[in-house]
């Protein structure tokens, strides 16, 4: 009985060390731009931003979760052009100013492109190295209270991203992203964005 | 005590530093093998290289190279031996200089320049470090009359503390090209 008690508490034991060690919070902070991690590709799992002039940064959920992933999103449902939505989970670094008025507190940013239809994860990897908007569409972006944006309240505007490198990942269907963004939505402006991310297949939904 | 030029091979030759070189035989006799002291400051020549830089502002080019600019100031302490071989000229001599053991301190620091910072980002940017840690150290000399040729090459920082955020260049291992003089301190006896 003690013996089994023992086994079982060692389990518990070896089972909660294995799994606080499991993430870490890579954020460095740019000395050029307070607030905001350093731009970097080294799948750190951060996005960060100046919304209004104040620091967003992406939640880091602790040492058991981890960095709140992106989301990639293809959505094909529209007859004539297939759209991809880019959603990042954040946060402002001071607490107090989600009081400032209602989109404060909502913690999605999303940037959504036009995109050719049956857009693949092979079209992806063609962004390395691109700026969207690229021609004559629009990038929109939208801060919502909810990831997917449909049919939440939400402030949305036109931006800009840059996808500095996109690669493949070590396994299949996993891509590592970095770049920049920018945004106006009506009176909220995003500016100095940079984006680091491992993508993993639980991430996206890109064939 | 000495002074030249440094290079460190740790990092492709491409940091250089100008050292200086204090070393002490104990005992001091210049004819016979004996135990040596080293210590060195070495002052950073600015080594040079190139980073991406990225933007989103209309008007401008989206990826540009910068220059980076790295100052690599240290210290170093070494004990060892230093086996003299005699020519058969009298005062022209050889030596090698056998250091197992000594601490350096390294400084590492980083500038980028000719950018607009305010609309450019730099991916993956250096940034300044301090690193210390034990050293080897091998070198070979010739005397001449009091004039002393000098090559020494010290290895990294043998355990490298680990740092979170990774740069792009590791710990020095110098190799010192140096000129010196000797100088003698005698005793007197009342």
């Amino acid at each position: 009985m003690k013996k089994a008690l023992l086994k079982n508490l060692l389990l518990i034991f070896l089972l909660s060390f294995e799994l606080t060690g499991c993430y870490k919070r890579n954020f460095y902070e740019d000395p050029d731009d307070p607030g905001l991690s350093r731009f970097t590709n080294r799948s750190y799992n951060v996005t960060s931003a100046y919304i209004n002039s104040e620091p967003w940064v992406s939640v880091f959920s602790g040492s058991l979760s981890g960095a709140y992933h992106t989301s990639i999103f293809w959505d094909s449902t529209s007859a004539s052009r297939d759209t991809l939505h880019i959603t990042w989970r954040g946060e402002f670094s001071d607490q107090s100013l989600s009081f400032l008025s209602p989109w404060s507190d909502w913690r999605f940013l999303s940037f959504s492109m036009p995109v050719k239809k049956n857009f693949s994860k092979e079209d992806f990897l063609g962004f390395n190295g691109k700026i969207f908007p690229a021609d004559s569409t629009t990038v929109t972006v939208t801060l919502s209270p909810y990831e997917f944006i449909s049919p939440a309240p939400s402030v949305s505007g036109t931006g800009k991203i840059y996808f500095v490198k996109v690669n493949a990942g070590p396994h299949d269907r996993e891509f590592t992203i970095s770049g920049l963004f920018e945004g106006t939505l009506g009176s909220v402006l995003i500016t100095k964005g940079r984006f680091d991310y491992r993508i993993t297949p639980a991430d996206h939904n890109l064939r | 005590m000495s002074t030249g030029l440094a290079f460190d091979l740790n990092n492709s030759g491409s940091f250089k530093q100008i050292p200086l070189s204090l070393q002490w035989m104990i005992p001091a006799r210049l004819n016979k093998s004996s135990f040596v002291f080293k210590a060195d400051f070495s002052f950073p020549v600015g080594g040079r290289g190139k980073d991406s830089a990225f933007t989103l502002a209309s008007g401008l080019p989206p990826a540009i190279a910068v220059d980076k600019t790295t100052r690599n100031t240290s210290w170093s302490f070494l004990i060892g031996y230093r086996f003299v071989f005699n020519t058969s000229l009298e005062k022209n001599r050889f030596f090698i200089d056998f250091l197992p053991i000594g601490l350096s301190f390294q400084s590492f620091k980083i500038s980028y320049k000719n950018f607009n910072k305010s609309d450019y980002e730099v991916i993956n940017p250096d940034v300044d470090m301090k690193r210390r840690g034990l050293v080897g150290c091998l070198g070979v000399g010739y005397i001449l009359n009091d004039l002393v040729f000098q090559v020494h090459a010290q290895s990294p920082i043998l355990v490298v503390e680990k740092k979170d955020y990774a740069v792009s260049y590791r710990s020095a291992a110098p190799l010192q090209l140096t000129v010196g003089y000797l100088f003698k301190i005698s005793k007197h006896k009342k």
